[in-house]
C-alpha cells in the first residue's frame, strides 16, 4: 500500500513542480517546503536532478541571485515550453482523475477519502 | 559556517565534482555550487539545538552519497555517462579505453597529491623560516638587554651608593628605583623571545607531522591505485591473451585437424627433450617407458588446462558483463 502510494507521488512529482514555479520562481529549499507542505515529501537527491532535467529540457530556466541571504542562490522559473508541459499534464491527470472517479462511482468505497478532503 | 562544517562540504563536492566526470562542466561547478546554497540556506532557518558539523552532516546525507547524487544528476542529462570507479577484479572484463581513462584519472589524482605536498613543503620551510629568525631576534634581545641593563645596574649602585642611598638621599632613591624598571623591562622582552621560540618551535612540530601525514598517506594511496591498476591491467591483458589462444586452438582445430595433431606431437616431443635434459643434469634414471608416458600426460594436461582457461574466460566474462548490467539496472530507480 505504501510502495503504491509513493510510486503515485513520485509519478506526480514533476507536474507538482511544475505547478509551483507556475505561480513564482522559487529557489531548491523554497520547493521542497511547499512540496512536503502539499503532501509531497521529497529529498534534495532528488529535486535538484528533477530540476536539472527539466532544465535541459527547457521546462524551467535557472538563474543566480545574490540577495538577502548574503550567498547566491538558484532561482527555477517556468519557461513558455515548461507551461505547455504542465498544461499537457494536468490534461492528462484530470482524464486518469475522471476516469478513476468514474469506476469508483457506484461502488461501496465511492465515499472514502472525501472525509480527508473535508479535513 | 565553522571550518569543520566547511570541510564536510569541500569533501562531498570534492567527491561529487569527481563522479561528475562525464558531465559538461557546467553541471559539475553549478551542482557543487547549489548544494553549497542548500546547506547554507538550511542553516539559515536554525539547527534546531545541534552541533553546526552534525546538521551540516544530515543536510548533506539527504543528497545520498556523492556518488549517487552524481549518478541521479547524470541519469537525467541525455547521452552522458557515469564515470565511477570500479573496484579492481570486479571489472576484469573492462576495455582498453576505460583502463586508459582509468590511467589518465590516476595521473591526475598523483599530481593533486604531489602539488599538495609541495605547498605543504614550501609552509613547512616558510615556518622554519620564521623560527630561526625568532629565535636569532629573541637571542640578540637577551644579548643585548640584560647584559646592557647590568651594567646600567652596576653603574646605577655606583651612583647609589655615591649619593647616600644609606643615608636617606632622594636621588639615591630615585635612581635605584628607575635601574629596577629597567631591569623589569629586559627580562620582560627576553621572556617575551621565550615565548615566541616556544611557540614557533610547536608549530614547525605541528607542520612536520602534517607534511610527514601526507606523505604517508599519498605512498600508501598511489601504492594503493597502481596495486589495482596493475591487477586491472593483468587481468585485461592474462584474460585476453587467454581469450586469442583459445581462438587460435579453436580455430586450428576447426578448420585444420591435422595441424592440431602435428602440434601436439610437437608438444609431446618437446617435453620428452626437456626430461632428457633434466635426466642428464640431475642423472635422475628414467626408463623410456616412463619417459614417454610423462610425455603423453603432460600434453593430455596442457590440453585439459587450456580447456579450463576457455571456460574461465567465458565465465568471467559472463560475470563481468552481468554485474555491469546489474549495475545499471540499479542505477535507473535511484534516479526517479
Amino acid at each position: 500500500m505504501e510502495a503504491w502510494d509513493t510510486q503515485l507521488r513520485k509519478g506526480g512529482l514533476e507536474l507538482a513542480v511544475l505547478l509551483l514555479l507556475s505561480r513564482h520562481r522559487m529557489y531548491g529549499l523554497e520547493l521542497i517546503g511547499n512540496l512536503s507542505e502539499a503532501g509531497f515529501p521529497v529529498s534534495e537527491g532528488t529535486i535538484y536532478p528533477l530540476l536539472n532535467r527539466l532544465s535541459g529540457q527547457g521546462a524551467v530556466a535557472a538563474e543566480w541571485v545574490t540577495g538577502e541571504s548574503g550567498h547566491p542562490r538558484k532561482y527555477y522559473r517556468l519557461t513558455g515550453t515548461g507551461s505547455e508541459l504542465a498544461g499537457r499534464l494536468v490534461r492528462q491527470w484530470n482524464e486518469f482523475a475522471s476516469s478513476m472517479a468514474t469506476l469508483v462511482q457506484g461502488t461501496r468505497f465511492a465515499g472514502q477519502g472525501k472525509e480527508a478532503q473535508a479535513q | 559556517m565553522k571550518p569543520e562544517s566547511q570541510a564536510l562540504v569541500r569533501e562531498f563536492n570534492r567527491r561529487l565534482r569527481s563522479a561528475l566526470a562525464g558531465a559538461p562542466n557546467h553541471v559539475r561547478v553549478e551542482s557543487a555550487l547549489e548544494v553549497e546554497s542548500h546547506v547554507l540556506d538550511m542553516l539559515s532557518r536554525g539547527t534546531a539545538d545541534l552541533p553546526e558539523t552534525e546538521m551540516v552532516a544530515r543536510i548533506l546525507a539527504g543528497f545520498g552519497s556523492p556518488e549517487e547524487y552524481a549518478r541521479a544528476l547524470l541519469d537525467q542529462l541525455p547521452g552522458a555517462e557515469t564515470a565511477t570507479v570500479g573496484s579492481g577484479l570486479r571489472d576484469v572484463g573492462l576495455s582498453l579505453g576505460d583502463l586508459l581513462r582509468g590511467l589518465f584519472r590516476l595521473g591526475l589524482a598523483m599530481g593533486r597529491q604531489v602539488r599538495h605536498l609541495l605547498v605543504t613543503a614550501l609552509k613547512l620551510l616558510w615556518q622554519l623560516a620564521v623560527w630561526v629568525y625568532g629565535t636569532v631576534r629573541a637571542g640578540v634581545v637577551w644579548v643585548r638587554g640584560p647584559l646592557g641593563n647590568l651594567r646600567r645596574w652596576l653603574t646605577l649602585r655606583g651612583k647609589v651608593a655615591w649619593y647616600g642611598l644609606r643615608r636617606g638621599s632622594n636621588r639615591g632613591r630615585v635612581l635605584a628605583v628607575a635601574g629596577g624598571r629597567k631591569l623589569q623591562g629586559a627580562a620582560g622582552r627576553g621572556f617575551g623571545g621565550v615565548v615566541t621560540m616556544v611557540r614557533s618551535g610547536i608549530r614547525v612540530a605541528e607542520w612536520t607531522l602534517r607534511t610527514l601525514r601526507t606523505l604517508l598517506l599519498w605512498s600508501y594511496r598511489t601504492v594503493r591505485a597502481v596495486l589495482l591498476w596493475t591487477l586491472r591491467a593483468a587481468g585485461v591483458v592474462f584474460i585476453g591473451g587467454l581469450a586469442l589462444l583459445a581462438l587460435l586452438v579453436g580455430g586450428f582445430t576447426a578448420l585444420a585437424p591435422d595441424i592440431v595433431g602435428w602440434w601436439v606431437q610437437v608438444t609431446q616431443y618437446n617435453i620428452a627433450r626437456t626430461l632428457d635434459e633434466i635426466r642428464y643434469q640431475t642423472g635422475v634414471p628414467m626408463s623410456d617407458v616412463a619417459r614417454a608416458e610423462l610425455a603423453h600426460t603432460g600434453s593430455v594436461v596442457f590440453a585439459v588446462v587450456l580447456t579450463v582457461a576457455v571456460l574461465l574466460v567465458l565465465l568471467l566474462g559472463y560475470i563481468a558483463w552481468n554485474s555491469r548490467r546489474r549495475r545499471s539496472d540499479a542505477a535507473r530507480p535511484a534516479a526517479q
